[in-house]
């Protein structure tokens, strides 16, 4: 073989490698770390009132730590995103996601509050429908993680699932993996307790004296279309603790997100989801508590996702 | 001698002494209320203090500290040693008002009775007007026993003069009220003057927790007036006004944020608890015009 051959084949193989792909479609975030440095984030968009953001300040708990406060606003409605809430200008998909937040500290001042702090994906698209991803605390009680994505039946998008699981993460406890449809009326129902791909891990190692508002942790989740790991650094080793490495299905569907998504954090009074170890935990917020983010994460898997769109057309 | 040509005697007492920086003040106890303060013999009597040879007294000038920046050009954060200290925020975006900065104050819910965040002029001032644009935080739901005060006053412990204080004070607990006092002690712990008012201020809806007002004072050699405005344009509505027991010497400009075990509020003797929650108290300048005397 003539060496002008072989080189041609070589640059052949190697542009053909679908790991180097890059995805440059506008329409969709490439990979990016907002620190939060400036006086208003460079990669996402807020709503509502200017002053539930304080970008580019002095963290309330770490020296040396430039964040993003969100504050909640005593007055604000109940319901997902009547609080603070950020999006990224473009559209997510398929990659890895990751973020070091801290959560108001409320034990003492309102141990019945309703209050969540969402980190997750949502989107909703015609023709595909909902694609979310959730890390949520209910800052009720803060050494508890709740975990789960909601999607759409392809059949019917208007038509959800839930699959999640909840952790406390103190001791360790898993204290539910489970899943409800439309099908049966969202009722509440556990995997098979044979089912390895929805129950992975069984255990988990509790990190000693957890508890998401007294310190930052780096939490994120592992996205692929056909599998979904949640994890989190444990704040001494560093080593990434799996929460949840989801390749499971259900009766009706995966429970999978397939379709482009927006990223997103939210803080946000309910006044019916009560934390699970305090069934009264619905109050309204009688402080604007602070809820700090550090930063937020995004790298995108480039050849999954240009795959995708090319095979949805999309 | 008259009062005022005693006070007259004592400014240039002070003019002409040499001297030395004075130790910091430090915060001392919440100084004891008395219902029916004794009357000191003759207010009117000239102090005749032994002036140290040593004594030295830098005044500052005209300042107004708008807490634009991380630090202060004119006031010394009170840091603890650790460098674990999360109360002082300067420069920070208003929590209330769109595009201004603030200096954030945060009560540690670690701190004991008496304990908190304070920051002190770097030198002395004297007869002038003082002022503080600034906004308590709103915890009357969450907390509403609170001990948490906010003290704006002047102050100083002198082995000469003795312990003066003109106060104007808000209680977190109490947000239609405005708190005024002055308080003496002779060097030697005689002559005691404690003055101890809670005011509601002849303003429509007055608040401190809902929005910025600006409070301040008025010290000349012979009388202090307290006072609040809704906004610079407005009139001064004063709070109240003493011509007696004057403070006579300098006294160093402080501006303390505390939990307070045993101040209680005008109506609500229960409120000393500790805080629950690092509240914030917003402060968006302070400003100091020495008079011409």
């Amino acid at each position: 073989m003539k060496p002008t051959v072989l080189t041609i084949a070589l640059a052949l193989t190697v542009f053909a490698l679908p790991a180097l792909a890059q995805d440059t479609d506008s329409r969709f975030m490439g990979e990016f770390t907002e620190n939060f440095d400036s006086a208003r984030p460079e990669y996402f968009n807020t709503s509502g009132s200017a002053l539930r953001y304080y970008c580019g300040v002095p963290s309330l708990s770490e020296k040396g730590t430039g964040v993003m406060l969100m504050r909640i606003n005593p007055s604000d409605p109940a319901g997902a995103g009547r609080g603070p809430e950020i999006t990224t200008k473009k559209t997510t998909h398929f990659g890895t996601y990751s973020a070091r937040i801290r959560v108001p500290d409320v034990k003492k001042a309102q141990p019945n509050v309703g209050v969540v702090v969402g980190y997750f994906t949502y989107r909703f698209t015609r023709g595909f429908g909902l694609s979310e991803i959730d890390f949520e605390w209910l800052i009720a009680d803060p050494t508890l993680i709740y975990i789960g994505t909601w999607t759409s039946d392809p059949q019917n998008v208007n038509n959800l699932q839930r699959v999640g699981r909840t952790i406390n993460l103190a001791t360790g406890r898993i204290l539910y993996t489970n899943y409800r449809s439309y099908h049966d009326g969202n009722r509440n129902h556990n995997f098979d307790s044979s089912d390895d791909a929805s129950l992975t891990p069984r255990t988990i190692a509790p990190i000693e004296g957890y508890n998401a508002s007294k310190q930052f942790y780096v939490y994120g989740f592992d996205w692929y279309p056909d599998r979904l790991t949640w994890w989190i650094e444990h704040p001494q080793t560093g080593e990434k603790i799996i929460l949840w490495d989801y390749q499971g299905s259900t009766p009706n569907f995966s429970g999978i997100p397939q379709s482009p998504t927006t990223y997103m954090l939210n803080y946000w009074h309910t006044r019916d989801w009560a934390v699970d170890t305090n069934p009264r935990s619905t109050e309204a917020p009688k402080y604007p508590y602070f809820l700090e983010v550090d930063w937020m994460k995004y790298q995108p898997y480039d050849d999954i996702n240009i795959e995708w769109r090319q095979n949805n057309n999309y | 001698m008259t009062g005022k040509l005693a006070s007259f005697a004592l400014m240039a007492l002070f003019l002409f002494s040499a001297c030395v920086e004075k130790p910091d003040p430090v915060p001392e106890d919440d100084p004891p209320v008395i219902d029916n303060p004794t009357e000191p013999e003759d207010p009117q009597k000239p102090i005749e203090p032994e002036v140290p040879a040593d004594k030295d007294v830098t005044l500052m000038e005209e300042f107004s500290e708008e807490f634009s920046g991380a630090d202060s050009g004119y006031f010394d954060f009170g840091y603890r040693d650790d460098g674990e200290d999360f109360r002082f925020f300067s420069g920070f975006p208003s929590l209330s008002e769109n595009g201004n900065t603030i200096l954030m104050l945060r009560l540690d819910p670690a701190d004991g009775a008496g304990n908190g965040a304070s920051i002190s002029a770097r030198d002395y001032t004297y007869y002038g007007s003082y002022s503080i644009r600034m906004r308590i935080p709103d915890i009357v739901s969450v907390q509403p026993k609170l001990g948490a005060c906010v003290d704006f006053e002047l102050f100083d412990d002198d082995p000469v003069y003795g312990r003066d204080k003109i106060t104007l004070g808000l209680r977190l607990a109490d947000r239609g009220g405005v708190y005024v006092s002055l308080y003496h002690l002779d060097a030697d712990g005689g002559n005691p003057v404690s003055i101890d008012e809670a005011i509601v201020p002849g303003l429509s809806d007055f608040n401190a927790a809902a929005k910025n007002y600006i409070y301040g004072f008025d010290w000349s050699e012979d009388a202090i007036a307290w006072w609040v405005k809704a906004k610079p344009s407005a009139d001064k509505t004063i709070l109240k006004e003493i011509k007696e027991s004057i403070p006579p010497q300098p006294l160093r400009l402080r501006l303390r944020y505390y939990h307070s075990g045993n101040s209680s509020t005008r109506d609500n003797a229960s409120a000393t608890q500790a805080p629950n929650y690092p509240y914030e108290l917003e402060t968006d300048w302070i400003k100091y015009t020495p008079s011409q005397q």
